[in-house]
């Protein structure tokens, strides 16, 4: 998995998951994140590089609240 | 034999999927939608999503600012209080119903804005004229009713929403009786579209659709749990999270999300082609009849729904001796004071008759043979 993503609710992960998939990455919604660091526990999971799913998602206005594992540069 | 013709108030009976996907939550859904990943949870999160993705695409908004609600009135609430803010001014109709006009009206009333009524003339262009001067520098928001509940009329709303979008003024849409019956997207002025499950949509009773382009902030009109940021005592600044608080009704989103497939697969069109024709029946068979009143104006266009009453009986009296006859339909004020005022009812009030698109032109004909012998 090159990135992982915390997302501010279920529905933004689900949607980012559609997006993510439809354009050709891998991506599934878990929920494994310490709630204490914010957003809802729901974290998107993508074998693309965290710049190109985090380019993905703003296209489709969702914005991830953090990167919890990846590069974005 | 009971024929529902008051589907204006929630169309009955309801199509198969919509029953299907009713208990389709109930028996799958078991989870709460975005509270838990487990399996259950994260079905029912999936679902959830589908069933706003859905309503997002069929009135042209994003997934995130599709907001279910209980109902329309919910709905109206929600974007009237929470927009509306200390020295705004509102304009609304002639024609609302008191969904939109009790809460703008209690805003009034305890100073927090001011609130024009704009009247709603003999043509649809005088009509958008009065709400365009209505408009003060002030003003912040416009309400508007898409068609008349009571007697089905369509409102100039897109002429007077591409004025609000000239003027930045928020414009909330009213579609508690267009949403299903005629196209309508965000888009073209119109800020936010707010509308039943239960009409035109074929959903089950208690749901509701509050669709936002997002231009305008919203103000949560309940707080609480919504499975994001919890361990802040604010309530998320995003949508849905930030209007939708509590566990959501999963049985009512599949329901809206079934309800609305239903209407996009018959096609809108055909819906309202088959409804208008059964109207057309109705008046045809009744417009001669100098005993029946029939509440029409040929200057407007009409959403399937007619308003009349018979000469010398009140609307409740007529609507109990067809009730009697297997006929259901509604009398009184529909909850609109203000357009039973405007046709010049506002003391019978009047009857309705509002057909969907599973009923047939026999049960019509045999309604208007009942209403005419009242009528002798």
């Amino acid at each position: 998995m090159k990135c992982r993503l915390a997302m501010p609710s279920y529905t933004h992960a689900i949607h980012a998951k559609r997006v993510l998939i439809s354009s050709g990455c891998s991506a599934s919604v878990e929920r494994i994140q310490n709630m204490n660091s914010g957003g809802c526990g729901f974290e998107i999971q993508t074998d693309c590089p965290c710049e190109r799913a985090v380019e993905i998602c703003r296209e489709n206005n969702i914005l991830p609240e953090r990167i919890i594992q990846g590069d974005a540069t | 034999m009971t024929v529902n013709f008051d589907n204006a108030a929630s169309t009955f009976p309801k199509p198969l999927s919509v029953r299907k996907a009713v208990a389709h939550a109930l028996c799958s859904c078991g989870g709460s939608a975005g509270r838990g990943g487990h399996t259950l949870a994260m079905r029912t999160s999936d679902a959830m999503f589908s069933a706003r993705e859905t309503a997002a695409e069929f009135f042209g908004a994003q997934p995130e600012n599709t907001i279910f609600t209980s109902n329309c009135t919910h709905a109206l609430n929600t974007a009237i209080l929470g927009i509306l803010k200390n020295g705004d001014h509102a304009v609304i109709s002639s024609m609302e119903h008191n969904s939109s006009a009790r809460p703008a009206a209690a805003l009034a009333k305890k100073g927090i804005i001011s609130c024009s009524v704009a009247k709603t003339a003999d043509t649809p262009s005088e009509t958008a004229a009065n709400f365009i001067s209505a408009v003060r520098p002030e003003t912040k928001a416009i309400i508007m009713t898409a068609a008349s509940n009571v007697t089905g009329q369509i409102m100039p709303f897109r002429e007077v929403a591409a004025f609000a979008a000239e003027k930045n003024i928020c414009f909330i849409l009213d579609a508690a009786q267009a949403a299903g019956v005629i196209p309508l997207r965000l888009g073209g002025g119109i800020s936010i579209i707010c509308m039943p499950g239960h009409k035109g949509l074929y959903a089950a009773p208690g749901t509701g659709l509050l669709i936002t382009d997002a231009k305008h902030i919203i103000d949560p009109l309940m707080y609480g749990g919504t499975g994001s940021r919890s361990n802040e005592l604010s309530q998320p600044d995003y949508l849905p999270d930030r209007l939708e608080s509590g566990t959501g009704n999963i049985a009512g989103a599949l329901s809206v999300q079934a309800g609305i497939k239903f209407v996009s697969q018959l096609g809108i069109d055909k819906i309202y082609d088959h409804e208008t024709d059964l109207c057309r029946i109705f008046l045809n068979q009744l417009k001669n009849n100098s005993n029946v009143i029939i509440y029409r104006n040929e200057n407007y266009s009409y959403v399937p729904l007619v308003a009349f009453n018979i000469k010398g009986k009140t609307s409740e009296e007529t609507a109990d001796i067809l009730d009697k006859k297997g006929f259901c339909l509604r009398a009184g004020l529909h909850c609109a004071p203000m357009a039973h005022k405007t046709i010049g009812t506002g003391e019978n009030g009047a009857v309705r008759f509002s057909p969907s698109v599973f009923s047939r032109e026999s049960e019509v004909y045999a309604l208007c043979r009942e209403i005419k012998k009242i009528a002798e």
